[in-house]
């Protein structure tokens, strides 16, 4: 079985697996970064350590919404980094294989599977596809 | 066995020894019939050849056997040849090159010829700019594909697939090897690094063919190329036992004090409770002085690396120079040192290649001035011409005719920091490129340091860095601005100011005011950063540091104070952004960032350009 974190960008609705997170982080208070392109957010202090914040519906292109008091810091393979998102859902617990999981064609919105659970679309988020983009993101504003 | 654990101390040792070799060749070209140095060279040799021996590094022991021979015949000779010094020299960089496979994981690269008696013309460096360029060629593609479940006998369908894949290009990496393969490896994936001239679609479409293929993606490279990187920087450290042994004595202190507190906390007693702290701030202050102990290097870890250059530079330059080293064993920061090879190695050949004529002395000196390190790089040369920097400075457009009239000497040295600016003509080979002073520069300022840079013409010419003794906890001025804090190392601020409104005067476009009698330009802090602006104050707090060697007068909201801090990177890839070299947490858990003012203006002088 698999546990899945959903949440919401916009109207749509995303997921990680829960190994993939390391915290929920709640009322963060979230520093500025200086010269930092807009879809970083800023960063906090977690556990002594820095960790930037990014706004995952500005990254992906997701109207300006309500963002929501609550942030997503991933597991070390995948960061130390933050997410922004707009609202967070209940946690799910379902057998990712077993349910219809059509794989993604396009590269550019960061989705590695898409999954109909009881009529809800949810869009597994590719932490790997969004580990790349921010690499791209920081070399052009990289000195 | 953990072969990986003894790979590391292999290369770790071996390194050593290599250093020494290089470091006794070096010398015995001074005094080529010294029986003990050539006795001393043996034994490195011999030592090398023992340990790559019993690790089965063959080629390695092959080599370090073939160079103990001759060492052998030189010993029996009591003397030694320059033409066999610079051979050997050559061999040490052959070695150098195997340790790199080694530590690459690389099947080793042949020694025969060398053994043979052909000596590769520059062999080393070939090699590295070989590999470098390919690792950042864009025509370098990573495959991955995955075999359906229902294939029978995925070793040889892989085989197959690997032949189909070298007639797109030159296969530069396969996970897992051809030869693990064909040994019998049982994988239902393969990725492929592919240097090749078509385009992924094209790959696509072929491989599409392949009914066999369950997945055929394009993993992004730089993620791969990112986790190379982090390969390569663990390196390994030896650490006295008798600092080991403090270090558990402090944890053993720690573990009592945290019960006291603990104690005194839940009885209220907050005398003990004041005690308790007073004995863990101690505590703490010891344990971060012996880990800063264990970061020290000596500057030898450096220097002795330059004899080898000056040797070779004197080489092929045809000039005589005496090189000195002075205060070797002066004690800093690993990371301090480490960020310190390239500029003193660049600063070294500058000296050489621009300053010295035909014979003369380069020196370093270093020492100690409180809890900073002061590295001085010397030479008996020429000096650095203030008229041909002017020269150049107004036709590059650094600098206004009134400017240049005006500008005083040491102001004037510092434009030879500037990106791009080179006095130079001629480009020789190892100076002169265009990058030189500027990375010097930019390597010093981002350890917390100042480059000071004079000369006298005819008599030669000085370059001083002014370094803190470590980097990780660095004395700041914080400064905020539009509600963010941000810091600036002491080191780099000249002075903190409040002026009136009324000072300020416009000279052209931009905003000055006089300070000791010189015009300094002043920038708002606010709109460097992009943020909106702020409300107009009796006074302007200023800071007045230097950029892209001109004084300019920052402008911030407020100056908030004086602290030590502990500095921390961000982690990749966030640490490429430009603008902050890092950041600390604070006491109060607001995070300070450290401005790096230098991208942020040369971007913003792109852009008006």
């Amino acid at each position: 079985m698999n546990q899945l974190l959903p949440f919401k960008l916009g109207t749509e609705v995303y997921a990680l697996e829960l190994p993939e997170i390391q915290e929920v982080v709640e009322n963060p208070q979230i520093h500025d970064l200086p010269g930092a392109p807009e879809t970083l957010a800023g960063a906090i202090a977690f556990h002594g350590r820095i960790v930037p914040v990014v706004d995952l519906p500005l990254l992906l292109g997701f109207p300006a919404g309500n963002r929501f008091d609550r942030l997503i810091v991933l597991s070390d393979r995948h960061g130390p980094m933050a997410l922004w998102i707009d609202q967070m859902c209940p946690i799910m617990t379902l057998n990712l294989s077993h349910e219809t999981l059509s794989q993604s064609s396009s590269e550019a919105d960061c989705i590695r599977g898409v999954l109909n659970c009881r009529g809800e679309i949810i869009s597994l988020l590719d932490l790997d596809q969004l580990q790349a983009k921010l690499e791209q993101l920081c070399a052009e504003n990289g000195g | 066995m953990d072969i990986a654990k003894y790979r590391e101390m292999f290369l770790t040792e071996a390194a050593e020894h290599l250093q020494n070799m290089v470091s006794l060749l070096v010398e015995l070209e001074a005094a080529p019939e010294d029986r003990n140095g050539i006795a001393a060279l043996f034994r490195e040799a011999h030592s090398i050849k023992g340990m790559a021996a019993t690790m089965s590094y063959s080629a390695t022991a092959q080599l370090a056997h073939h160079l103990e021979d001759q060492l052998d015949n030189c010993r029996s000779l009591g003397q030694i040849s320059s033409t066999q010094i610079d051979y050997l020299l050559a061999a040490v960089d052959l070695l150098e090159g195997l340790l790199q496979d080694i530590r690459q994981q690389l099947p080793e690269r042949s020694v025969e010829a060398f053994i043979q008696g052909e000596i590769p013309h520059q062999g080393l460096e070939l090699l590295e700019s070989v590999s470098c360029s390919e690792d950042l060629d864009n025509s370098n593609l990573l495959i991955h594909l995955r075999l359906e479940e229902t294939v029978a006998a995925p070793g040889p369908r892989l085989l197959v697939l690997l032949k189909k894949l070298e007639e797109f290009g030159r296969l530069l990496e396969t996970i897992p090897a051809e030869e693990n393969i064909l040994q019998g490896e049982i994988s239902r994936t393969l990725e492929v690094r592919l240097k090749t001239d078509l385009s992924q679609e094209q790959i696509f479409t072929r491989l599409q063919k392949y009914s066999e293929l369950a997945e055929i993606t394009f993993p992004p490279e730089q993620i791969v190329e990112k986790q190379r990187k982090q390969q390569a920087v663990t390196t390994t450290v030896r650490v006295g036992t008798d600092l080991l042994d403090h270090f558990i004595n402090l944890t053993g202190e720690l573990i009592t004090n945290r019960y006291c507190l603990q104690t005194a906390a839940a009885e209220r007693n907050w005398s003990g409770l004041n005690e308790g702290l007073g004995q863990l701030a101690r505590l703490v202050k010891n344990l971060h002085h012996q880990v800063l102990q264990v970061r020290m290097m000596p500057l030898a870890t450096v220097t002795d690396r330059l004899p080898r250059t000056v040797r070779d530079l004197c080489r092929s330059s045809g000039k005589e120079v005496e090189f000195v080293v002075d205060g070797a064993s002066i004690e800093l920061d690993r990371a301090i040192i480490e960020a310190l090879t390239d500029p003193l190695t660049h600063m070294v050949r500058n000296a050489i290649d621009h300053g010295i004529e035909q014979q003369g002395r380069v020196r370093i000196k270093a020492w100690r001035e409180r809890d900073q390190v002061l590295i001085q790089i010397s030479d008996n040369g020429r000096g650095i011409d203030p008229e041909k920097i002017r020269q150049r400075a107004l036709q590059c457009g650094l600098l206004s005719p009134v400017q240049a009239e005006n500008i005083r000497d040491y102001d004037l040295y510092q434009l030879i920091c500037h990106p791009g600016f080179s006095t130079v003509e001629e480009i020789t080979e190892t100076s002169g490129r265009g990058v030189g002073m500027d990375v010097v520069k930019t390597a010093v300022e981002r350890l917390g340091g100042i480059l000071m840079i004079d000369s006298v013409a005819g008599e030669g010419s000085r370059m001083t860095m002014k370094l803190p003794l470590s980097v990780a906890i660095v004395r700041m001025l914080l400064i905020e601005s539009a509600g963010s804090l941000l810091g600036l190392p002491i080191t780099r601020v000249l002075q903190t100011l409040e002026v009136s409104p009324a000072e300020v005067r416009t000279s052209g476009k931009q905003l000055v005011i006089t300070l000791q009698g010189e015009l300094l330009p002043l920038l708002s802090l606010r709109k460097i950063l992009r943020q909106p602006k702020g409300q107009v104050k009796k006074l302007l707090s200023l800071v007045v540091t230097e950029v892209l060697g001109r004084k300019i007068g920052l402008v911030v909201d407020r100056l908030v104070g004086q602290q030590e801090v502990f500095v921390q990177g961000l982690p990749a890839p966030f640490d490429r952004l430009r603008g902050n070299n890092g950041g600390a947490i604070l006491g109060d858990g607001r995070i300070m960032f450290l401005l790096d003012l230098q991208p942020l203006l040369e971007k913003r002088r792109k852009k008006e350009a």
